[in-house]
């Protein structure tokens, strides 16, 4: 009989009042902090995850990501034993987090892991505490919920089980009210935790050998630990069957353990595989049986077939000293071990090289340093606008740096998405948050371009400003959806070709509906604040560069749209479906085609114009994210709840910017009634020089 | 002078009075009206609107729905939402009126009436792909069809059924022929009440009657629990009320249809019969054929209500399903099928349909769009193709190629007049400086 396995689902039942039970009494807590040398070694440890193979430390930012709401783990350790390393407040990183809960699930339990931000959520879970003050959200532990709260009374997460099975009878999640969705996901992101708990779960409860033929096989001794098991598994499988012949009370644990590797063989898992395959026997075999790597559970299958290999009892070895060895130098010493024979099985099926550029690549965070590099860019331009009065050197040189510095954080965007294709080995786009890298690096360089030609330094303001909101929100994408943003594709999107043609174009074609919207507003905003006001040249030439900038951006969202379209002919059978994301690229088409025959016939002049092209970078987002809202049509892959209210919140500011600038239009309009009446002016003396502005060499 | 150059005027006083223009006469009046390119942003201007509130009311209404009341409709009341229980209803034209007079306006003022000149080359371009886009929309609309094929695997089919559309079919024996003839469901869609429309047909011993016609609904045993708004026939009767059968499913291809039907023979009425749509669903390949059998004129007929149906001229089988999927998950990777065509009078043509790539074969396309476990042999699949037939399938690509091929000529040839503008004027500043 196990000692203790997984309990888990007997603290779930209404009935069950009893605490976790201990695991590995010997090594509860963590007596010191991870050394360097062993959290860099298992930053890169291979695992097969969600159906590709992928660093530890991915595998742990992005579980943080989903039940965290943060990339660490910040929390100040209470009780008597707490704060082993000195430090009123620990932070650990996604690797060090993972650690703890694989080797210190204990004390990983008792982490504030799971954030609640809605209080309604919060006070069905834990009736009896008041949750009146509350902030934002509140971080519960993984023990607070399976832990019931008076004895007798369900445990929160039996509770909430309930509940949900429940809420899921009754309707679809995206038709649940708000409170509904947040229970949902509580009990969605508690599951996720729950998994990875239970990955190496049976390495923390060693056996208990009762029974005289049974502790022979292991020499006498009272425990065994699971590695032990496994490599007598088909002896004790086999006294299994002879020990069924006797007696239940003389049968000892045999039987019992026997029945519990089958159990666990059979048993189908979505935590990460951890134990590298053998490699195919033919180059370029995808059958399951070669591509899957094996968890606990399969080992246990393999060993009862007599199956298990060497190398594969070598790693489970190193495993379990990883999980249950007594000194921390030994438990570290354990990693390397395991990280070794890991790289190699993965290196043997050429499936450690990307693994190991995907840590570096997210040690190295490029696109993070690419906004380190555009905020002062934006800086350094502001404070060339600031100095244009004054000193004419010193604006030229604050404009070179600007420059300089927006164009070094865009080498590292593009480095970035440079190292994400070949990580991937996939066009730039596969997911909404490559779309923010792409639409970022794209505007940020049109309007370098723009910069280059118009020398105004209103595109040089605007090219890192978007860069870094742009970075910024795919951030916030990135916690909100707490998913794996290297992720497997569904079959539908899984062409290269369509990939790198419609996708690519047709977001080349928001970049530059973003880019002109910023450049307008820039336009709509000197005028409402009477800036530059009399340079018309100056003001003209923005107008122009919005114009040239919606030209640009048409030829890419028509060719996108149409080859969207001629995609989907070639996936669903129809061109043309009035799907949401089919319509949300439309709109884009017909308001830049509006805006420019409108400007060629001499309808939209500059004011008109701007203000339109305000609003077509509103349509942008509609089709970029709103569309992605409404959970309707056949993109649904791409259906995400994340940033939705960045999508009003952006609707609102974009909405504010254009009445500053229909306000400023009207007061300018009046203003220039009263000019009538007194042609001579009296306001020359304003900042700008007229006909000096487009030329200004900086 | 350009218009996208011209400053207004501030001084009105300073406008030079213009001579009188000649009078127009009122086709030269039309016709400036179609070539206006003011024509073509109001146009703009109102398809954006259409499709903005078309997308939005997809929430409520499904896709179906809206595709035919915003963009294949002459003319809507759209519901405006103005907050959670306030909506305005807002006349708009349909997309057909727009993207017709959109074509005209393209003809006459974006090819007929432009200057045909070396600059205007890459526009011009631009306009004929979409010119050939819209042909290409227009033809999709009024000629082409699709249905789906669902097949076991080793079986063989030719019957496309349609995804939405409904027919009523009259089947009756001859030999060992059987023989049938449809109404389509749009003759009897009205007939949601107890006044019935009546069917004839030349040579029929019998009229029919329909009556009660649902859009989705259920047979169910008639209880004391509820009150049937619904004939009761052998005590079933036939359910839609969302109260007691859930949420109609926004996407009309799963809804499933009903009627009642009466037989009315030489003046008089016969037995009540009931009809229900449960027909060939994707996911329901192993439903059984049971029309409404009746007896009249000394012959035995069936009445079935299903989806509409259409014959390939050759059969398919399917060979093989594969299913794939990434690796501990369950997430599809890969699904496609190995079928064979056989036509009579060649020789079976092998053929690999799988995501992305469709099968071509004489004027038919079929895609790969699901797949299922057959319900009668555990461990077999079936698959379904969507079958299209559209002789303007291949028009969008070719025209986008014409479209990109003629914008991406003008906006380079605009953008070095643009950088030759700026350098001038930056030299001239230069100079002056």
């Amino acid at each position: 009989m196990r000692l203790s396995w997984i309990p888990f689902l007997l603290l779930l039942s209404t009935a069950c009042s009893r605490p976790v039970p201990t695991v590995n009494a010997d090594a509860r807590q963590r007596p010191v902090a991870w050394s360097p040398a062993a959290i860099e070694a298992a930053r890169s440890i291979p695992l097969q995850h969600e159906g590709r193979v992928k660093p530890f430390d991915t595998l742990a930012a992005f579980t943080l990501y989903l039940v965290h709401g943060r990339r660490d783990m910040q929390f100040t350790f209470g009780g008597p034993d707490a704060n082993w390393d000195g430090k009123p407040k620990n932070v650990l990183t996604p690797t060090e987090w993972l650690l703890d809960v694989w080797c210190f699930p204990e004390q990983a339990n008792q982490y504030p892991l799971f954030r609640i931000e809605n209080a309604k959520a919060l006070d069905f879970l834990f009736p009896d505490e008041a949750h009146a003050q509350q902030q934002d959200f509140v971080y519960v532990s993984y023990r607070k919920l399976v832990e019931p709260v008076a004895p007798d009374r369900p445990t929160p997460i039996a509770r909430l089980m309930q509940q949900v099975r429940e809420l899921r009878a009754r309707q679809a999640v995206k038709d649940m009210e708000y409170d509904e969705q947040a229970l949902v996901h509580l009990h969605d992101q508690f599951f996720t935790y729950n998994t990875l708990v239970r990955t190496v779960e049976s390495l923390h409860m060693p056996y208990l050998l009762k029974g005289d033929r049974l502790q022979a096989l292991f020499g006498g001794k009272g425990r065994a630990t699971y590695a032990e098991v496994l490599g007598k598994a088909r002896d004790v499988a086999t006294l299994a069957g002879y020990l069924r012949s006797l007696p239940e009370a003389e049968r000892g644990t045999g039987v019992m353990i026997a029945d519990e590797l089958k159990m666990l063989g059979e048993e189908e898992d979505s935590g990460p595989a951890l134990f590298v395959p053998p490699p195919a026997a033919a180059p370029g075999d995808h059958t399951p049986d070669h591509e899957k790597w094996f968890q606990l559970g399969d080992l246990a299958r393999l060993a009862l077939a007599g199956q298990l290999q060497e190398k594969q009892q070598q790693q489970l070895a190193a495993l379990e000293e990883v999980a249950t060895a007594e000194s921390m130098p030994a438990r570290e010493r354990a990693i390397l071990a395991f990280r070794e024979l890991a790289v190699a099985a993965a290196g043997q099926r050429g499936e450690f090289e990307k693994v190991d550029l995907e840590a570096k690549y997210y040690a190295w965070s490029l696109h993070y340093h690419a906004l380190h590099w555009f905020l002062p860019g934006f800086l350094a331009v502001a404070l060339s606008w600031v100095l244009m009065p004054f000193n004419r050197r010193l604006t030229s040189l604050a404009g070179w740096v600007a420059f300089a510095f927006t164009t070094i954080g865009l080498g590292y965007l593009t480095a970035d998405l440079v190292l994400r294709c070949l990580i991937t080995e996939r066009p730039p786009i596969k997911n909404l948050y490559d779309t923010f890298l792409f639409i970022c690096a794209i505007g940020v360089a049109a309007a370098l371009v723009a910069e280059l030609i118009t020398r105004l330094r209103v595109a040089l303001a605007v090219a890192p400003f978007l860069g870094a909101v742009l970075i910024m929100l795919a951030r916030v994408f990135e916690v909100s959806d707490g998913s794996d943003t290297m992720r497997q594709l569904q079959a539908v999107l899984d062409s290269n070709y369509w990939l790198a043609t419609h996708v690519t174009t047709i977001n080349m074609g928001y970049a530059a509906g973003m880019l002109a919207m910023l450049i307008a507003d820039v336009w709509l905003l000197l005028r409402a604040f009477r800036v530059a006001e009399r340079n018309q040249a100056f003001l003209k030439t923005i107008v122009r560069m919005t114009y040239g900038v919606t030209c640009f951006g048409l030829l890419f969202t028509v060719v996108g749209t149409i080859l969207g379209g001629v995609w989907a002919n070639d996936s669903w059978g129809r061109f043309w479906g009035w799907d949401p994301k089919e319509n949300g690229a439309l709109l884009i088409c017909l308001a830049q085609v509006a805006l420019l025959h409108g400007r060629l016939c001499g309808w939209f002049r500059d004011f008109t114009f701007s203000l339109l092209a305000g609003v077509t970078g509103m349509l942008v987002a509609f089709s970029w994210f709103h569309v992605n809202l409404l959970n309707v049509g056949l993109h649904s892959y791409g259906f995400s709840t994340g940033l939705k209210s960045a999508v009003f919140t952006f609707y609102g500011i974009q909405t504010l910017l254009l009445v500053i600038g229909v306000l400023g239009h009207l007061a300018r309009s009046l203003s220039i009634v009263r000019r009538v009446d007194n042609p001579a002016g009296t306001d020359a003396g304003g900042a700008w020089r007229p006909g000096a502005a487009s030329a200004d060499p900086r | 002078m350009n218009a996208a150059t011209a400053t207004p005027s501030a001084n009105p006083s300073t406008t030079r009075p213009t001579a009188p223009a000649p009078a127009r006469s009122p086709l030269r009046l039309v016709f400036d009206l179609l070539a206006s390119m003011k024509l073509t942003v109001v146009l703009m201007g109102l398809l954006a609107l259409l499709t903005l509130t078309g997308t939005l009311a997809q929430t409520v209404d499904g896709i179906y729905y809206v595709q035919k009341q915003y963009f294949e409709s002459w003319g809507l009341w759209a519901n405006v939402s103005l907050g959670d229980d306030l909506t305005v209803p807002v006349p708009l034209p349909g997309a057909v009126p727009v993207l017709g007079l959109l074509f005209v306006n393209l003809l006459v003022g974006g090819i007929a009436r432009m200057r045909w000149r070396q600059r205007n080359l890459g526009i011009l371009t631009a306009h004929f792909g979409i010119a050939l886009l819209l042909v290409a929309g227009y033809v999709k609309l009024s000629v082409s069809f699709s249905g789906h094929l669902s097949l076991p695997e080793g079986a063989i089919g030719s019957t496309i059924r349609s995804f939405q559309e409904w027919e009523l079919a009259l089947l009756w024996q001859e030999g060992d022929q059987v023989f049938e003839r449809t109404i389509p469901g749009a003759t009897i869609e009205n007939a949601t009440g107890p006044s019935p429309v009546r069917l004839t047909g030349e040579g029929l011993p019998f009229m029919v009657d329909v009556s009660y016609f649902q859009e989705h609904c259920t047979p169910a045993l008639k209880t004391a629990m509820f009150q049937s708004a619904t004939p009761v026939v052998d005590g079933v009767c036939l359910v839609g009320d969302p109260k007691l059968i859930g949420t109609w499913p926004k996407d009309r291809d799963n809804r499933l249809a009903g009627c009642y039907v009466q037989i009315v023979e030489n003046g008089a009425r016969g037995a009540m019969g009931m009809l229900w749509a449960p027909d060939l669903l994707p996911t329901n390949v192993a439903a059984p054929h049971r029309p409404w059998a009746f007896e009249a004129g000394g012959r035995k007929w069936g009445l079935e209500l299903r989806h509409k149906v259409w014959n390939l001229p050759y059969d398919l089988r399917l060979d093989k399903f594969r299913k794939s999927e990434h690796p501990g998950t369950t997430m599809a990777r890969d699904f496609s099928s190995f079928v064979t065509v056989l036509e009579p009078g060649s020789m079976p043509r092998e053929a690999h349909i799988y995501m992305n790539e469709p099968l071509r074969k004489d004027g038919f396309v079929f895609y790969q769009t699901s797949f299922g476990p057959d319900p009668k042999r555990p461990g077999k699949f079936y698959s379904t193709f969507e079958v299209a037939n559209n002789p303007s399938d291949k028009w969008p690509e070719w025209s986008c190629y014409v479209i990109g091929i003629g914008l991406l000529g003008h906006f380079i040839w605009k953008l070095s007049l643009f950088i030759a503008a700026e350098n001038r004027r930056r030299h001239e500043y230069e100079v002056r400086a």
